[in-house]
């Protein structure tokens, strides 16, 4: 009786592994990242920004606020806010609940963020809603496979990840469009399965 | 991508395969039920994979290695489990046969990537 888990704790429980699990995402797709937050303008919200990762990525004159819904992986990022970072402000918050006013930030970065957001769609809209008219978003993530046999195997397998960490079989394209959002870009970086998205408000 | 990057890609490749046959040879015995081999060798092929996503993490990401490999490791642990409960199968043969499936799921895969890479169109 009301023992329910928060959505988060598996975030908490994995912050300790997250950069070594990750290390490999970093290795491949580190450039790809550079490029696409060199694209980013003004006050910009990075949703989120786990254990820091990448903070690496942005130029140093940028002014950035990073949330995150687990508090583990925000000390974790806050001790990487040592290393030379760009203007960073961290705050806990859930994506899904922004605690920020409508029309606040130029831009709005993700980098595997709606594998693990509850309502992805929901999310998104929150995101919308802070970002300023005419402002972009822009994302990378990890979606289901359109590939005959890879999208049932996502389906399965996510069965077991979403216990312990994201899901693989979202259709992340689909709900941006159902969030408002007009998409501008999308970029296959591995196969069908890891992409860039740049959408606008 | 780089050289460097589709060699180890390979090698994950084989050792997945490689590793996957070991383990299966070493728990399943020729006086096993064929379908009960078959099971057993697929879920040690998970545990494989398990395994090689923990250990190479680093240096590739786990969504590479996962679709590649579970088809490898599925495969090599049904075939390998039947082939051992029933002996038919000679383990050179059976050897051999596991690390040219596994290289070619590899240049399947690297193939796939090659045709979707890229700009989407639309969007």
């Amino acid at each position: 009786m009301g023992n329910k888990k928060p959505w988060w704790e598996k975030w908490d429980n994995s912050a300790k592994s997250f950069d070594i699990m990750n290390a490999g995402v970093e290795v491949r797709y580190g450039d790809k990242k550079r490029e696409l937050i060199k694209k980013t303008e003004g006050l910009i919200l990075l949703a989120a920004v786990g254990t820091g990762l990448d903070l690496q990525y942005f130029p140093q004159n940028r002014k950035v606020v990073g949330i995150d819904i687990s508090w583990k992986m925000l000390e974790k990022s806050s001790k990487k806010l040592a290393d030379n970072p760009p203007d960073t402000t961290l705050v806990r918050g859930d994506i899904q609940k922004l605690c920020f006013s409508d029309n606040t930030f130029d831009s709005v970065v993700t980098s595997c963020t709606f594998c693990s957001v509850p309502d992805p769609v929901l999310g998104l809209q929150e995101l919308r809603r802070v970002l300023k008219p005419g402002g972009t978003i822009l994302m990378f993530e990890h979606v289901r496979s359109t590939i005959f046999w890879m999208g049932p195997m996502q389906d399965f397998i996510t069965v077991f990840t979403r216990k312990f960490g994201p899901d693989l079989n979202r259709d992340t394209r689909t709900n941006i469009l159902k969030a408002g959002f007009t998409l501008k870009r999308e970029e296959n970086l591995y196969l069908d399965m890891v992409k860039l998205f740049e959408a606008e408000k | 991508m780089k050289i460097s990057d589709k060699l180890l890609d390979y090698l994950i490749a084989m050792m997945a395969g490689v590793a996957t046959y070991l383990l299966v040879l070493v728990v399943v015995g020729q006086s096993w039920n064929m379908f009960v081999a078959m099971i057993v060798g697929m879920v040690l092929g998970m545990v494989v994979l398990g395994i090689l996503i923990l250990t190479f993490c680093r240096v590739i990401p786990a969504f590479e290695i996962m679709p590649g490999g579970m088809v490898i490791t599925m495969f090599v642990g049904m075939a390998t489990g039947m082939s051992e409960a029933m002996g038919i199968v000679c383990s050179l043969t059976l050897f051999i046969s596991v690390v040219v499936f596994s290289l070619l799921v590899q240049m399947r895969m690297h193939l796939y990537n090659h045709q979707h890479k890229g700009e989407v169109s639309g969007g």
